[in-house]
């Protein structure tokens, strides 16, 4: 047996739950997010002898699960871009009456952020990682980090409704589907 | 008037530091609540059969 493997199996073990993590906040879906984790763990294991012992593990697979999610992303390219927020007004989810959302409303916020703002939070607000750091793994200069991340949490309380409850409530667009009836209760 | 100014922006300050706050506590508890979760089996699995793998290749290459 390869003697390096059994260490770095261990190391990648470890770092599964963080990988998750990353790829469900960036993907707001748990089964795209599993998915992009498997490729990651599959490159990281065939490219085992670009990994420099020594250095952050953690931040060596981010960026692999980061560039392999752009591909993809690149490649579906089925979701709308929504580069200046000009959506948002109109994506913008109505928190529950008691102001208590949960994750699933806060991931799915989440992914109404451009993805080069959504990825700097991630890693900066969740990650923990410094500027620096997340400016390698997003291969930009820390300033850009420091901005996007400033304007993703700008748009996001936007989006979760940092105006009242009166403001964001339901308009009259969203109230008329409500209102529609589910066609299987017509033709029986 | 200067004073005023000052209070004005001083209490714009303080909100976006409350909606800061709100926002990453929010994101962390969504993140950790993932983090927690235990490492689903496929992913064991896959690094088993990638470790297999590996382990008949280098018999091979003896």
């Amino acid at each position: 047996m390869n003697q390096s493997s059994a260490p770095f199996k261990s190391e990648l073990i470890k770092a599964i739950p963080n990988m998750r993590a990353f790829a469900i906040s960036l993907t707001g879906n748990t089964d795209r997010a599993d998915d992009l984790v498997q490729e990651t763990l599959v490159k990281a294991w065939s490219n085992a002898s670009s990994f420099n012992e020594g250095t952050n593990m953690h931040a060596w697979l981010f960026t692999i699960l980061r560039n392999t999610f752009y591909s993809e992303f690149r490649k579906r390219k089925r979701e709308v871009e929504d580069v200046d927020g000009s959506m948002v007004a109109k994506l913008a989810s109505h928190p529950e009456q008691n102001g208590m959302m949960d994750f699933a409303d806060f991931r799915s916020a989440l992914t109404q952020l451009p993805i080069d703002q959504r990825e700097a939070l991630i890693l900066i607000g969740a990650a923990g990682f410094s500027y620096e750091e997340a400016s390698v793994i997003c291969g930009c200069a820390t300033g850009t980090i420091k901005s996007r991340v400033s304007r993703a949490r700008a748009l996001l309380s936007e989006i979760l409704g940092g105006a009242s409850s009166d403001d964001y409530g339901p308009d009259a667009t969203s109230q008329a589907v409500v209102k529609i009836k589910p066609i299987n209760t017509i033709t029986a | 008037m200067a004073n005023s100014e000052n209070s004005a922006k001083q209490s714009r300050r303080s909100l976006g530091v409350n909606a800061r706050d709100k926002i990453g506590a929010q994101l962390r508890d969504m993140y950790n609540s993932v983090i927690t979760e235990p490492v689903p089996d496929r992913f064991l699995d896959l690094l088993k059969s990638l470790e297999a793998k590996e382990k008949s290749e280098d018999k091979g290459s003896e």
